[in-house]
């Protein structure tokens, strides 16, 4: 297929020697839900020649309005995202090579899935994860490209180590759990993931062919059609990240701690930077949805099979499973980041 | 007068994507300070207390700087969906 590329390539943005360039790219697209799907689906088609993609999830019905490497058959055979992915994205193009691997990224893994990385592309659904791969990013000096979206919302920019600032300059710790809204409580139009992913993808593809990458941060509300775009200057001075090379995350210093309870069926996740918990508002929030219990040590409601139990210091024990990797997205689903 | 700009979640906070905002004429004002008055009428926004992000003319700010009249001053909260 040798016209495959020819349109991209009369780009001049890209151009035969930026095709090359991309051809003998890898990017690792962390997360595989809405912005991981519709991004790598992009990357693969562009020709960017190794492409790996992390997820710890499985299809599930409630994804196929946004998420658009999946289908309903994927959803009844509970298939992993990763599998599902890395199947459809083989067959877009026989010509790459293209890996799908179920993992919960972690500090003690992302060396292993990134170090060959030229850029990790941003398709998770938690902060913390987004503080690790941040630290990874400024450590080893590697981009990355973030993305979020939420409800009608939607935000990316692109981190280049030394010249942009990173995640910790402008947010430098994340949101407190159970403080910001998540997916499964503010609901996610599709069109915003593709309005969000086009950005990330466009950034990427620059970065891949050698160009520098746009410093302008974009946000944006596809209902209403709102798109703003605001200039960020350089790394902040001072950044516990990018000056002053602290990386909490990369070391697990910070992070989710997980314990299987055991003979219970149940998984303890706690992340230890969350000291406080506001049940009422996450009651308030998750009280539109669920049958919420509510008493001052707990809080307490159930989704299909799984009892969670959350607590004011921001644990939670999730029963019903002695999955860590699925207690943890419970936990980033229902509780926060 | 300056003008003020909402977005995500704050927007939804406020019930309005901006509003104007009086300066006192008699001492410079920051980000700070207006958004603190924000979240005296609006106490919801108070669960983004620290997080924030400040803009001014479209651009990073310190939260801190000295604003004048006819300036935008813009608040982003953090947002997190990927979606999964």
């Amino acid at each position: 297929m040798e016209d495959r590329y020819s349109r991209q390539t009369l780009f001049p943005g890209i151009g035969r020697s930026g095709q090359q360039r991309l051809n003998s790219s890898q990017v690792v697209v962390v997360g595989c839900g809405a912005l991981g799907s519709v991004g790598a689906e992009m990357l693969a088609r562009a020709g960017v020649g190794h492409l790996t993609v992390v997820d710890r999830d499985f299809v599930e019905a409630s994804n196929l309005q946004r998420q658009s490497l999946f289908t309903e058959q994927d959803a009844v055979n509970n298939l992993p995202k990763a599998v599902a992915a890395e199947r459809v994205l083989r067959s877009i193009n026989s010509s790459i090579d293209v890996k799908g691997v179920v993992a919960d990224i972690t500090f003690e893994n992302i060396v292993e899935l990134c170090h060959e990385a030229d850029l990790i592309f941003d398709g998770s659904d938690n902060f913390e994860v987004r503080f690790l791969i941040n630290d990874y990013s400024v450590r080893e000096g590697v981009p990355w490209v973030y993305g979020a979206a939420l409800g009608a919302y939607g935000i990316s920019f692109a981190v280049v180590p030394g010249h942009t600032p990173c995640l910790r300059c402008l947010f430098s710790e994340p949101p407190a759990v159970g403080s910001v809204e998540t997916c499964e409580t503010a609901g996610i139009l599709a069109p915003v993931i593709h309005a969000v992913c086009s950005k990330q993808v466009a950034q990427t593809l620059r970065l891949l062919v050698g160009e520098q990458a746009s410093n302008r941060i974009l946000q944006l509300d596809i209902w209403d059609d709102e798109w703003r775009t605001v200039e960020l200057q350089g790394p902040l001075e001072g950044c516990e990240c990018c000056s002053q090379r602290s990386f909490p995350y990369l070391e697990g210093r910070i992070g989710s701690r997980m314990t299987r309870l055991c003979g219970r069926n149940a998984v303890q996740v706690h992340s230890p930077e969350v000291r406080r918990i506001e049940l009422r508002d996450l009651a308030d929030k998750l009280g539109q949805t669920f049958e919420v219990q509510l008493n001052e040590y707990l809080l307490r409601f159930k989704v299909k099979e799984h009892d969670i139990s959350i607590f004011p210091d921001g644990r939670a024990i999730i029963k019903g499973t002695d999955d860590l990797s699925l207690a943890r997205t419970l936990y980033s689903r229902y509780v926060g980041n | 007068m300056v003008k003020i700009l909402f977005f995500a979640t704050l927007k939804d906070i406020v019930g309005a994507g901006s509003l104007n905002f009086q300066l006192l004429p008699s001492r410079g004002t920051t980000p700070q300070q207006v958004w603190t008055s924000l979240i005296n009428t609006y106490p919801d926004l108070g669960r983004y207390r620290e997080l924030v992000q400040v803009a001014v003319n479209r651009k990073f700010a310190d939260r801190n700087m000295l604003i004048s009249d006819g300036d935008e001053i813009a608040f982003f909260p953090p947002v997190s969906g990927g979606s999964k």
